[in-house]
């Protein structure tokens, strides 16, 4: 993704139409929704490039990444990013954040659904 | 006799019958007998500036759509279905002018469709439906229903100083009450509730209901009175507007 906040609707609409394609429930994809925009916004606001998001199929429901070269950040601002961490918390089976030599990069895994 | 036996008919089996014999009399009976919905839809829903005799023939068309698409096999009231129709037609019809971006018709229509079919059958499941229930349910191809979903996020975002979410709902005395008590009981040295002070009282509940107090988006709905998909938006437009804020303090770095 162009390091651009217009192409975040792209990045959200994507990961909603590949996580539908699984069993998951409408509330869930909204919760996704709300989560790609957030973080792909944290990305663009740490971040010095464009955004790289990678979905797969996990053992919990879809496993979603994004990197970014971090421009030089040694880790996310915990303030500034705690809104993120706590929706990833609330919403996600798993989910960590982290700058790992020069990228920044987001996981989760969201919950598929239990009948 | 045969008088008695309709007078002891439920509106649900009334329905049965029209869908069976297309008898338009009954049809326009059913709608009438439904217009104090149509009407009560209508004023909550009102919003100064329109007339409420226009809104109310928008409600009427909507319970009319309800008594065409309602299918009393799937164990919902038709009363319940019938106000989510309603609702949808009215919002439809205020929402018109709100989008962002042409986006094709059908698609517009398809997006309140479901949402009612997402209180239907959260209601029918007791849990949130998936897009292929979803699918089912409308007679779609997940396709369409996907390109739907990609469609609705071209909704133009609320400017920053809107207090008002852009949306009337049900009971705002109710709301209110609500707000009170929530964000009094909050522990003010919590991080997340510091950072939702600049916004609005009622998308700030909503935030604390979901990421504090972790209640679901349909949770949220059924305490604050609104549907799930209102949630879910109000959740978008509180996300945007705190993204908003934390860009106007970075702006002297």
């Amino acid at each position: 993704m162009p390091a651009d906040a217009r192409f975040v609707r792209v990045a959200r609409a994507a990961a909603v139409a590949c996580a539908s394609l699984d069993d998951i429930g409408v509330e869930d994809l909204a919760d996704l929704r709300l989560l790609v925009d957030e973080a792909c916004h944290a990305l663009l606001a740490i971040g010095s490039g464009d955004i790289t998001i990678r979905m797969a199929s996990a053992d919990s429901g879809l496993a979603v990444s994004l990197r970014a070269p971090s421009g030089g950040a040694a880790r996310w601002d915990d303030r500034r990013f705690d809104l993120l961490r706590t929706m990833a918390a609330v919403m996600c089976e798993r989910a960590d954040m982290g700058v790992s030599g020069a990228t920044a990069w987001f996981e989760a895994e969201t919950r598929r659904l239990d009948h | 006799m045969n008088e008695s036996r309709v007078e002891i008919e439920s509106v649900e089996e009334q329905i049965r019958r029209y869908h069976r014999t297309q008898d338009r009399a009954l049809r326009n009976q059913i709608v009438e007998d439904h217009r104090w919905l149509a009407v009560v839809s209508a004023r909550q829903l009102a919003r100064g500036s329109e007339p409420l005799d226009d809104l109310v023939q928008v409600a009427v068309i909507g319970v009319l759509k309800a008594v065409e698409r309602f299918d009393p096999d799937y164990g919902v009231a038709f009363r319940t279905f019938a106000s989510s129709t309603v609702r949808g037609e009215l919002r439809r019809y205020y929402r018109d002018a709100g989008w962002s971006m042409r986006v094709p018709r059908r698609l517009k229509d398809l997006r309140y469709e479901i949402a009612a079919a997402v209180d239907v059958l959260h209601e029918r499941l007791d849990r949130s439906p998936t897009i292929a229930e979803i699918a089912d349910y409308l007679h779609l191809a997940t396709d369409e229903l996907q390109d739907c979903i990609a469609a609705s996020s071209n909704y133009r975002t609320l400017p920053l100083d809107t207090t008002v979410d852009g949306e009337p709902t049900r009971s705002r005395d109710r709301e209110a009450g609500w707000e009170d008590t929530v964000v009094d009981t909050m522990d003010d040295r919590h991080e997340l509730v510091r950072m939702l002070t600049g916004l609005p009282e009622r998308l700030r509940t909503i935030m604390v209901l979901r990421f504090v107090e972790e209640m679901n988006q349909s949770e949220i709905a059924a305490v604050i009175g609104i549907s799930q998909v209102h949630v879910s938006r109000l959740l978008r437009t509180a996300l945007t507007q705190l993204r908003a804020q934390a860009e106007l303090r970075m702006v002297p770095s």
